[in-house]
């Protein structure tokens, strides 16, 4: 018997046969998840294909998040619909101020580590981190999943990645996948399995595999992926998820297709440049721009270690230029509150704004204008990303972006240690 | 396909036509016909889970898209809305605006009349054809009260 990789075991799990690479197999979905920008159509397409009841409606739920609260007339009654469908239907809807859908998605215990979850949402790959197959499908087909519970996919091919020794000072999780994209290429993985391995991210927080996993989808791949470990369960158990999962992990002699091996000893810090996230540098190359507008959060870098950082580079200092922070969640935005680093983000003179997607789709709370520079932790900085066709965005580890923020310009974060 | 800031204000397609590729080509809504073809380069459809993408091109009048390869969301989306894909190597050095195309779907043949070329695209899977044939997923459902993949 040939050994299987992580995804390969997943997908046979979900679909009840032995299936390799490249199989098209039917698999049982274990929760499915749609937000405020794609639930209305799959809700709209469930509606037309005259399904009655959802498949099983604690296994859904609904976030209000790419925009919230609403900006607009439109907006405001697409979010009713969503609420009456989620209340007719018995499905759980997190409303606005709740959080991004995909830090949701892993702190309420959403997602199980074997599983197959799948998002209207094209980050979902995000829940890799915890050892889940999590992909993002479109509306028409999440309203078949809502109605069936099933859907078809193909198995993927897997692209490993292997980061091996200690991250430097001032390198991080965005730093490692930044590296990895401007490598590969934004169609450098596609259709893949991306599955990151090796010391490094053996060492690296929960958090940070959520940023490595976030960002697969950016080079073209189904899924990100790595072997869940104890610091899985850890995490399950603070959220009361015992059991009902399986910790997998690929076979020595699984087949990948690619692979990729980093030394991280020799990593530096970079920035994804405009217009595209393969367009990586080492910040060396453009230190010395200078910023219009910070954004610091969504689900690639919102979370609590994320601002804690952000934290550190930013007490007792001043911005210099427009800094916007969003939480991911609210647990999070708890958490930053108790350890008193909104406060400190206020004296700082940064706009912190509720739980939820943000500037980050570019449809409200900080649209820049033609000609300006923003620096920002998400995971997308295409022409128009945020809303402006001719912004030019940078994106960048949190420590790189408060460091623009309290000095106007993109600095080199291992100059400064927070 | 579609600037981010059309995509949440309406569900209405055809308005949403109207501002179709407008990133690329401010006058794409206004050239494209019923029946034309979309040939484009690697990874089309790149950025976006929405089915909008897919859908305004459909509703532009657009009924293929062949291209050298797809954003993997796009490409499902697309066979759900009912707008078939081809994925060619080399579509787009035998192919200029303007051309006129024969092509066979289910074997993959694409001629190119114009200038007397034929190239090879990856066939589409039956189960796809037999969604793009009902008109799209929700149709598919309608009149088989399942789904292709359901037994
Ligand atoms: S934070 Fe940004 S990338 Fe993440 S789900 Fe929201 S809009 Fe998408």
């Amino acid at each position: 018997m040939m050994g299987k990789t992580l995804a390969e075991k997943i997908l046979s799990l979900a679909s009840g046969v032995d299936a390799y690479k490249g199989d098209i197999v039917v698999v049982n979905v274990d929760f499915a998840m749609a937000q405020d920008g794609t639930a209305p159509l799959a809700i709209d397409a469930f509606k037309n294909m005259g399904v009655e009841k959802v498949w099983d409606s604690s296994r859904i739920a609904l976030v209000i998040d790419h925009n919230a609260p609403s900006p607009n007339e439109g907006v405001s009654k697409l979010h009713k619909m969503m609420r009456e469908w989620a209340a007719n239907q018995g499905v759980r809807l997190y409303d606005v101020g709740e959080g991004v859908c995909h830090q949701l998605m892993m702190e309420r215990g959403h997602v199980k580590p074997g599983k197959v979850v799948l998002g209207a949402d094209s980050h979902t790959c995000t829940y890799g981190a915890l050892g889940a197959l999590a992909t993002g499908i479109g509306s028409t087909e999440m309203a078949a999943v809502f109605a069936c519970g099933q859907l078809w996919m193909r198995v993927p091919e897997t692209f490993l990645v292997v980061f091996e020794g200690k991250l430097p000072k001032g390198v991080y999780a965005k730093d490692m996948i930044l590296t990895v994209i401007g490598k590969v290429g934004a169609d450098g993985a596609t259709y893949m399995a991306v599955e990151y391995t090796g010391t490094t991210v053996k060492e690296l927080s929960l958090e940070g595999r959520m940023t490595l996993c976030n960002m697969a989808v950016e080079m073209g791949g189904k899924t990100g992926l790595v072997a869940p470990d104890e610091k899985v369960t850890e995490f399950l158990r603070e959220r009361e998820v015992t059991d009902g999962y399986e910790l997998l992990a690929s076979d020595e002699d699984a087949e990948f297709s690619e692979k990729l091996e980093i030394d991280a000893e020799n990593l530096v810090p970079v920035a994804a440049c405009p217009h595209s996230v393969d367009n990586v540098k080492p910040i060396e190359k453009v230190e010395g721009t200078p910023v219009n507008q910070v954004f610091i959060g969504t689900c690639t870098n919102g979370r609590i270690e994320d601002l804690r950082i952000a934290g550190r580079v930013m007490k007792d200092r001043k911005v210099k230029v427009r800094t916007i922070i969003v939480p991911a969640s609210r647990e999070v935005y708890l958490k930053a509150l108790r350890e008193g680093l909104i406060e400190a983000f206020i004296k700082a003179g940064a706009t912190v704004c509720n739980p939820g997607c943000g500037p980050c789709v570019g449809t409200h709370q900080g649209i820049p204008s033609p000609g300006d520079v923003v620096v920002s932790t998400a995971n997308r900085n295409f022409k128009g990303r945020m809303g402006c066709d001719e912004a030019e965005i940078y994106l960048a580890s949190p420590h790189t972006a408060a460091l623009a923020a309290v000095t106007g310009e993109i600095r080199d974060p291992r100059e400064e240690e927070p | 396909m579609l600037p981010g800031k059309y995509k949440f204000k309406t569900l209405d397609m055809g308005e949403l036509a109207k501002h179709a590729m407008e990133g690329i080509d401010p006058e794409f809504s206004k050239k494209v016909k019923k029946g034309d073809f979309i040939v484009a380069g690697k990874n089309f459809g790149c950025g976006s889970s929405r089915e909008q993408a897919p859908l305004v091109l459909k509703h532009a009048g657009v009924s293929l898209v062949i291209a050298e390869s797809f954003a993997r969301i796009f490409y499902r989306n697309s066979f759900n809305v009912g707008l078939p894909l081809l994925i060619c190597k080399g579509i787009t050095k035998a192919v200029e605006e303007g051309d006129e195309l024969e092509v066979d779907m289910s074997t993959g043949r694409i001629y190119n009349m114009t200038r007397g070329v034929e190239l090879r695209a990856n066939p589409i899977p039956d189960f796809l054809m037999e969604i793009v044939e009902a008109g799209g997923l929700s149709e598919y459902y309608k009149n088989h009260g399942r789904f292709p993949w359901q037994k």
